[in-house]
């Protein structure tokens, strides 16, 4: 999940500090640039690992703070492919379950990787959903929900709730095995984007504030997630007791 | 003007003083003794040629970025990382005074979040001999650093969790070998103050079952 990486930076110490340690005030600026921010093509930072070497520090004309070239190694997360993690289901929505590990939360498992036949529940209003819930949980009280739907309030769908379901077959009939929030799922890491949110010049700028338009904020790094096979999904599911 | 700078009068007119050139406002010579790297005795009168001689400049470069040199240098387990997280909460506890300040916000959440998620992990329980000793017991079964580290992380106890973590498990391993890493992996990685417990209330109730007989 974490792995190490060697960077190289110039580190600017204002000369207020100069009586403190530069170890340690370096340590401080390091952690301030980068804890808790993602690197493109990197991973998120996390802290500090260790200052591998420090160069020669420079005062500048002009500047009275010292410049000092630092080697260190930075903790990252950064999953591998194919890597299996424990995380809690954040939401549900059609484009996927939202998965969170609490310092990381952009992590999404698309329908396609869910298990199989799954859907979302509730459904659009007008179709009732037909099928045992003899599953994990006594049948949710929904009846009134199909009835006054958001949408037949006419309020906008984004404020219905809904969950995915794995609608498990068994000889018995099907098990509705509900994704709820809050529990734990078990998830392999397919794959990773990157996206470079560092801010546009000028000419976009006006182009975006003259359409009046917020741009839409995106996560620099977002992880896909897969739990189509025995094994993974909400750890419930897979427990012998 | 700085002291012991004597301005001489040279022939065209101009203000010269050893050290100091027309445009660098800042300077003067008490600041000069301070600056590192640059070559005593630089006696050149012009700029440009004056601060190229501080190696390393990086505003005359146009400022050097940040540079990644091995993004994938070692993979750490979450044990590793957990240590080091609570080892840098102590050191921040003792010296008291900055943390609040806005800058430390970012690394204060991140850890916090880091070290709540980890410590739901069988890892919080794991100490430096124990992964030794677990390395040492694996060396055996021919497993991938990868997987070596998702079995250290997850502590799996049923064989599904085993072909979720090795790769093609069914033609690597056979069902005993499943079985013994299965054991391996219980036996020396600690599960936990409750799992532990939950574990020695059923040994009780089976010893009790054996008394009568």
């Amino acid at each position: 999940m974490f792995v190490l990486v060697e960077m190289v930076d110039t580190v600017r110490i204002p000369p207020w500090q100069f009586e403190r340690k530069l170890n340690d005030s370096i340590a401080e600026e390091l952690n301030k640039k980068l804890a808790n921010k993602v690197v493109y093509n990197v991973g998120l930072c996390i802290c500090l690992f260790d200052i591998t070497k420090l160069e020669d520090a420079y005062v500048f004309p002009g500047d009275g703070a010292s410049h000092t070239k630092v080697h260190f190694r930075y903790v990252v997360f950064h999953p591998f492919l194919d890597e299996i993690l424990i995380g809690k289901i954040k939401g549900c929505s059609p484009e996927g379950v939202h998965v969170s590990l609490g310092f990381f939360d952009d992590i999404l498992i698309p329908p396609e990787s869910l298990q199989q036949p799954a859907k979302l529940y509730p459904p659009r209003p007008g179709s009732w959903h037909s099928g045992h819930s003899m599953g994990s949980r006594p049948a949710r009280p929904r009846l009134l929900y199909v009835g006054l739907s958001p949408l037949f309030l006419g309020l906008p769908s984004d404020e219905a709730e809904q969950v995915w379901v794995w609608e498990y077959e068994t000889e018995e009939g099907a098990h509705d095995l509900y994704m709820d929030i809050g529990e734990e799922v078990r998830f392999r890491v397919v794959d990773e984007s990157f996206v470079d949110t560092s801010p546009t010049g000028p000419s976009s700028a006006e182009a975006a504030s003259s359409s009046e338009e917020l741009p839409k904020k995106e996560a620099p790094y977002t992880l896909m997630g897969s739990i189509s096979e025995p094994g993974l999904g909400l750890l419930s599911w897979w427990t012998s007791s | 003007m700085a002291r012991g700078a004597r301005p001489a009068r040279g022939p065209a007119g101009v203000l010269q003083a050893p050290g100091v050139h027309r445009g660098d406002p800042g300077v003067h010579r008490g600041a000069r003794s301070r600056l590192w790297g640059v070559r005593r005795g630089a006696g050149s009168r012009s700029f440009s040629a004056w601060s190229s001689a501080c190696a390393g400049d990086p505003r005359r470069r146009g400022g050097e970025d940040m540079e990644v040199k091995d993004a994938n240098a070692a993979l750490l387990s979450n044990y590793e990382v957990f240590q080091l997280l609570t080892d840098l909460k102590e050191q921040r506890k003792e010296s008291g005074k900055n943390k609040h300040s806005s800058g430390q916000q970012n690394l204060n959440t991140i850890t916090y979040e880091t070290l709540k998620y980890i410590s739901k992990t069988p890892c919080k329980h794991q100490s430096p001999e124990i992964v030794r000793e677990f390395l040492t017991a694996m060396k055996s079964h021919k497993l991938t650093k990868a997987e070596k580290l998702q079995l250290l992380n997850h502590r799996p106890v049923t064989a599904v969790e085993i072909q979720l973590m090795v790769e093609e498990s069914e033609e690597r391993l056979t069902e005993e070998q499943i079985e013994a890493l299965l054991h391996t992996v219980t036996s020396i990685l600690p599960a936990g103050p409750e799992a532990e417990q939950q574990q020695n209330a059923s040994d009780d109730v089976a010893m009790d079952e054996e008394d009568p007989a």
